[in-house]
């Protein structure tokens, strides 16, 4: 199982067979104005979104890093959408080709998913302007990077948990 | 170098985020989902400032910080749900007073006549002690100095989901309004909705002057340089704005479901709720004709891993000694971890320890009496002293300079509970009308009155689809049509009043609809303040936005 295969799901507007349930006006199924988008859900996938005006169309979503393609997702159809698995702590694009031809470069940078390596110290402080200026180190002993280590266990978190349980 | 001296002790900051997402229905008598705030106002908002109140008076210091965001402030100083929630309050002290008749001579006897004191209690603090006028008591503890109230994204935004720099901003700068009008001061400080956060909002946040915000743990100590001393003290962005970590061990404590206080077999069960026991025709004025539900008040104890009907009686007493004992054991833990934490970083470290207010009295029934007894018996752990990040600021302004990193505080670390398979369809649809918002803020110069009322609505529209509650109720599958519906009918909206503007732009007849942007008022009177040019474009440089990329393509 990849890692972002739990995203991996239907992911259409949600509809019922249930007359009773009221989900809503529609939305658009279309917008004027091609567009592609790029957001990063995690240091390991990103979630890349497309449509355009133009069909039938052939996809090409190509992962680039450092000049080198490192994946090729293919799809079909005048819109679509992908997740497209890359590693913590990368800068790169997302290319979009339609029909063989390059419409569209999605810059991204996934998040660390580990302590830095870099251990240079600089202090600072916020002066009444709210400038930073320098400062001196308090001193102290600076921990092993093991010891920071995520400690994100209480998963499930959310802000709004009152209405977790109606 | 400035060295600091080697006290042996150690700080705690308590953070309690409070916020419920806007959910306000005139178009019925009853609607199930404005429960949520009448639960919390009872259960969470009351008993804490009730606790608050009652340390004033017996001169306890205490130091807690909350996030009050605007929607929830805004419920709160709402009369139409005002009213609903006074009727309700009524309406269970009626049903209670009827309970404790039923109950009296039997078990049940003293969870009863508890439950009726405790109404009783809420609706003095309410009505009578504080007047109805529940942020105006937050405000007065605020400006006695015990509390201190941060602000929220302006309805709980995702912020690194956002597609626009000016998206970002305008849920940051309506924040600040919006707490200006309820606090009569600036926020110094804001919880990002889920503790989301990534590259470049420092700087949308040191626009609207504030100082410091809360972070996961790995926001912390992911950072760029690695912070020396972890999460155990805030990190400070090239922006100006500090960064406190969240302090897992305070948290496992709480929220644990095996190891965490709220389990404890002696607490109230949260359950087993009178809404499914108590005869139909006393259920009357919480439910009408529709379903049972739970209304709030429940007389049975945790008892251990039993089914719901072999809930044994709860007894209000025992309770509340075993939240003072773990108040006591949550202290002499905090002792524990100070000494360990200062022996290995040599200064004084500081625990930030956040948690939904609402866990407090609502989940956890007796969490007000933990955090009280907390306050009461500080004193005794000379090894902790409760601290604000406003106060620990000024006594410790050296700050390592470190970039946050991405992270939320949601399951997995980033994004992926408001991002995934369930939700990611409202993504292309929030862009668009984002980026909408942006093209109608600055193109509109000189509107007339009406068009202002339609820019302004719009950006309510905007501001309330934005929700990050929506994108997680669909991810926890819990009133999925109902976040579903919400969504889509402000964007619907939205997309309405975008048509209508458009239309109407540089020509002598409106197509504004005046009797559908009336409806769309008096629905969702959200900030009375907002000034849609928050969403102006601007061309002045703002900072790399991470998280999201777009681009128009033919």
């Amino acid at each position: 199982m990849s890692s972002d295969a739990h995203l991996r799901r239907d992911h259409s507007t949600p509809t019922s067979s249930d007359p009773y349930i009221d989900w809503g006006p529609a939305l658009p199924g279309k917008y004027d104005g091609g567009r592609a988008r790029l957001l990063v859900a995690n240091p390991r996938a990103l979630f890349v979104t497309w449509e355009s005006g133009l069909q039938p169309e052939r996809w090409r979503v190509e992962l680039v890093v450092a000049g080198v393609t490192l994946r090729v997702i293919e799809l079909a159809g005048d819109a679509g959408d992908a997740w497209v698995p890359v590693s913590p702590h990368t800068r790169g694009e997302v290319r979009l080709l339609r029909d063989g031809a390059f419409v569209a470069t999605l810059p991204f940078e996934s998040p660390p998913d580990a302590p830095s390596e870099d251990t240079e110290e600089r202090w600072g402080r916020v002066d009444q302007q709210g400038h930073v200026q320098p400062a001196e180190s308090v001193g102290g002993n600076a921990l092993g990077p093991e010891l920071l280590e995520p400690s994100h266990e209480a998963g499930g978190l959310s802000s709004s948990s009152a209405q977790r349980g109606s | 170098m400035a060295t600091e001296t080697s006290e042996q002790r150690g700080s705690v900051a308590l953070v309690l985020h409070a916020h419920l997402p806007y959910v306000r229905h005139p178009e019925h008598p009853i609607f199930l989902e404005e429960d949520w705030l009448y639960e919390a106002i009872t259960e969470t908002y009351v008993p804490l400032l009730a606790m608050m109140d009652s340390l004033q008076r017996d001169s306890v210091p205490f130091r807690l910080t909350m996030s009050l965001t605007p929607p929830l402030c805004e419920m709160l100083a709402d009369p139409l749900l005002l009213g609903r929630y006074a009727a309700r309050l009524d309406a269970l002290i009626v049903l209670a007073a009827e309970l404790a008749k039923t109950h009296r001579g039997t078990w049940y006897e003293a969870a009863a006549e508890d439950a009726l004191a405790t109404f009783e209690k809420v609706k003095n603090t309410f009505a009578v002690v504080h007047g109805g006028d529940l942020v105006a008591g937050f405000r007065h503890h605020q400006d006695e100095g015990g509390l201190s109230i941060v602000t929220c994204g302006a309805t709980h935004g995702l912020l690194p989901l956002m597609a626009t720099l000016e998206g970002r901003r305008a849920q940051l700068a309506v924040a600040q309004q919006n707490y200006r009008k309820h606090f009569g001061r600036s926020a110094e400080g804001i919880w990002l909705g889920e503790c989301a956060y990534t590259h470049g909002l420092d700087v949308l946040i040191a626009e609207q002057q504030i100082r410091y915000v809360f972070l996961e743990t790995h926001g912390v100590t992911f950072g760029e340089p690695r912070p020396k001393f972890g999460h155990y003290r805030p990190i400070l962005s090239a922006a100006g704005v500090y960064a406190f970590g969240r302090d897992p061990a305070c948290s496992r404590q709480v929220w644990s479901a095996e190891s965490g206080y709220p389990g404890d077999p002696l607490y109230r069960e949260f359950y087993r709720d009178v809404g499914w026991d108590a005869p139909r025709e006393l259920l009357e004025p919480f439910i009408g004709d529709g379903p049972r539900k739970n209304i709030g008040l429940k007389l049975a104890r945790i008892t251990g891993k039993v089914a719901l009907d072999a809930k044994d009686p709860y007894v209000p007493a025992w309770a509340s000694d075993r939240a003072r004992q773990h108040a006591r054991h949550f202290l002499g833990e905090r002792v524990k971890q100070i000494k360990a934490v200062r022996d290995q970083i040599g200064v004084e470290p500081l625990l930030v320890a956040p948690y939904d207010a609402e866990l407090f009295g609502h989940w956890w029934y007796e969490g007000p009496q933990f955090i009280e007894a907390l306050f009461r018996q500080a004193h005794e752990f000379p090894e902790v002293r409760l601290t604000s990040p406003s106060e620990w600021l000024a006594e410790h302004p050296e700050t390592q300079l470190v970039a946050p990193a991405p992270s939320s505080w949601g399951d997995k670390g980033y994004w992926d509970v408001w991002l995934n398979g369930d939700n990611a369809w409202i993504y292309r649809h929030m862009h668009r009308a984002e980026e909408r918002m942006v093209e109608l803020a600055t193109a509109y110069g000189a509107p007339t009155p009406l068009e202002d009322r339609a820019l302004t609505q719009a950006g309510r529209e905007l501001l309330l689809a934005q929700s990050s509650d929506w994108a997680f109720i669909i991810s926890m599958k819990t009133t999925v049509p109902y976040a579903v519906k919400r969504t889509r009918l402000h964007l619907a909206n939205f997309d309405a009043l975008y048509h209508a503007l458009v239309e109407s732009a540089g020509h002598a007849e409106s197509a504004i609809d005046v009797p559908t942007l009336e409806e769309l008022e008096l629905r969702s009177p959200i900030f009375s303040e907002l000034d849609w040019r928050a969403w102006r474009h601007t061309t002045s440089g703002g900072p790399v936005l991470g998280g999201v990329s777009s681009r128009a393509i033919p």
